[in-house]
């Protein structure tokens, strides 16, 4: 598949150029500049803030070794979000119980404006915790991160209509979550 | 996709995923070196502990892998020798992964004819626990005084590893001799070569595995699903050992636990294909393979128009079943069937139809026939 192509071996265009010769200081850039948006991948992924760091934490971890190789990709980013899947799958597998967290939000601060943010929120993470992973992955690659069905297909490692199964159906679920919830709530 | 278009979902999900900022961590550098120098540990105490079980045997070991000296072809014709390397790994607990290679500066033989043959290793063993596994007697030749010296670089198998059976099956410690003589100028030198090999449980688990003619030579060959020990890192692999010495294998699609059906020759060509099952929380998958050649082909899935059809997909045990296709084995070939009512109770009634393998590709026929599904789960074909 082209994309796999492109997300390997494809070199940085003349707009790409790496910021810095020294791999490790480049690569400590790249950890500064992307964190923010990993993490919250990485929360959207997992449900919980000590798991998603942990993940995170990983991921970069496995990242760390090859970024030499990995800074001349055109997209480091997905890279790291495949690698952020399949660390999260196997953790999955290895843990017969596959909990998610359906705590309470973590705390607030001024991050939601109003109290129905802070009651869709909670339930959202709940909607999300109900989905089967293939289904939550596809669903948030797909309708947060906005990678296209093709790309999602190659970061998740399965097939165009396996992918578009799961964001049709994980997505069903949540808007009927959602949807009852508001319900509900009026 | 830019913002005014954006779904309502992804608002939400934006929000949701906000949360996380507030929890960032300052300096990550030191954690992420922290990680990878103890994935190194892990690693260096692995070959440690591999290295230590070679020493602790006491055998003459002649050299390790990969730790052959260059051929240095300004030496003197007078100085021969030769470096056999054993690459020799523990591959589950029944079987012993071996790449032998063989790097030398000898005189040539002569064959029958009196002629020249060529120097290096004309015949070669590879012995586990005393047992021949594999050898070559490929000449009738003799080693005599005075042959042409020349250097060589062989490998044994050629192209890929060779799997050979532990002649004790189960967990252990197991020698492995290489015996490849070559002729030094009228003596023959027969040293042989050892390692020890110490197979042990937990190095892969074997969830599943059948036996069938899976790569159309008539010989049973062996079909697993293996993982990495609990706990340790890895995906789940779809192993094919053909004929019990030639491994061939492929990663299976993640974020699922797979199984295998009993493979079925699904087109009628001698090969029998390999059908595995998996489910991720509550979808279910399924995916075809062939053996060809040397590597597994997952075979491509369309449906009547040409259009990629998946096998199976989706089904929930929680919501409407009468939604999606999950897939099944019969006598009649392989077929997809959903439930007739969104909340079955069986038997039950189901709609089937039927996937026909032909030129490679699996297609999904558009006629549907009706199938039952009793209260043990199994499907036939007919009505309730």
């Amino acid at each position: 598949m082209s994309l796999v192509m492109d997300m390997q071996t494809g070199a940085r265009g003349p707009g790409g150029a790496l910021a810095a010769d020294d791999p490790l200081v480049d690569f400590e850039a790249y950890v500064r500049e992307s964190q923010a948006k990993h993490k919250r991948l990485a929360f959207l992924l997992t449900g919980d803030l000590h798991s998603a760091e942990d993940l995170l934490q990983a991921a970069y971890a496995k990242l760390y070794p090859k970024w030499d190789k990995v800074r001349t990709y055109d997209a480091p980013d997905a890279y790291l979000r495949k690698v952020m899947l399949s660390l999260r799958t196997s953790l999955w597998r290895r843990h017969k119980n596959r909990e998610w967290s359906v705590g309470e939000l973590p705390e607030l601060g001024g991050a939601l404006d109003h109290a129905g943010g802070v009651a869709q929120s909670q339930t959202l993470l709940k909607a999300l915790g109900r989905l089967p992973e293939r289904q939550r992955a596809a669903v948030v690659l797909r309708h947060w991160c906005d990678v296209s069905e093709a790309e999602t297909a190659v970061i998740m490692d399965c097939s165009l209509g396996t992918v578009k199964s799961n964001t049709s159906k994980g997505l069903a679920h949540l808007r009927e979550a959602l949807g009852k919830a508001e319900g509900e709530a009026s | 996709m830019n913002a005014e278009q954006r779904d309502p979902i992804f608002e939400s999900l934006d929000q949701l995923a906000g949360l996380a900022d507030r929890d960032l961590t300052g300096d990550r550098m030191p954690d992420i070196r922290r990680r990878v120098r103890a994935t190194r540990r892990r690693r260096v105490a692995g070959v440690g502990l591999a290295a230590a079980a070679v020493v602790a045997a006491g055998l003459g070991i002649t050299q390790l892998a990969n730790s052959s000296a260059p051929i240095d072809p300004a030496k003197p014709a007078g100085d021969l020798s030769q470096t056999v390397s054993i690459d020799a790994v523990p591959a589950y607990s029944d079987l012993i992964q071996i790449r032998v290679s063989v790097e030398g500066r000898s005189s040539a033989y002569t064959d029958a004819a009196g002629e020249a043959a060529p120097a290096g290793p004309q015949n070669y063993q590879i012995i586990v626990d005393g047992q021949v596994v594999e050898e070559t007697k490929a000449a009738d030749v003799t080693c005599e005084a005075g042959g042409e010296v020349s250097s060589y670089s062989v490998g044994y198998p050629k192209q890929q590893r060779r799997f050979v059976p532990a002649t004790v099956p189960g967990p252990g410690e197991h020698i492995v001799e290489v015996r490849a003589p070559y002729c030094a100028d009228g003596e023959l030198i027969d040293e042989p070569t050892t390692q020890t090999v110490t197979t042990a449980l937990g190095e892969q688990v074997i969830r599943d595995e059948q036996s069938a003619d899976v790569g159309g030579d008539g010989q049973r060959d062996t079909v697993r699903i293996v993982t990495p020990a609990e706990g340790e890192q890895g995906d789940w692999e779809l192993v094919v050992l053909l004929a019990g010495d030639t491994m061939i294998s492929t990663l299976l699609p993640n974020d699922s636990e797979w199984s295998l059906q009993a493979p079925q020759d699904l087109d009628g060509d001698g090969k029998s294909e390999i059908i595995v099952t998996g489910g991720g929380g509550e979808t279910w998958l399924g995916g075809v393979y062939q053996v060809d050649g040397t590597t597994l082909r997952l075979v491509p899935t369309l449906d009547e128009a040409g259009q990629e059809e998946p096998l199976a997909f989706g089904f929930s045990d929680s919501g409407p079943q009468n939604v999606s296709f999950q897939i099944e084995l019969t006598d009649d070939g392989l077929v997809s069937f959903r439930y007739v009512d969104a909340s079955p109770t069986r038997p039950a009634a189901v709609e089937v139809r039927r996937w026909v393998l032909a030129d490679g590709t699996l297609t999904l026929q558009d006629a549907t026939e009706p199938g039952c599904v009793d209260a043990d789960f199994t499907l036939t074909l007919g009505n309730c």
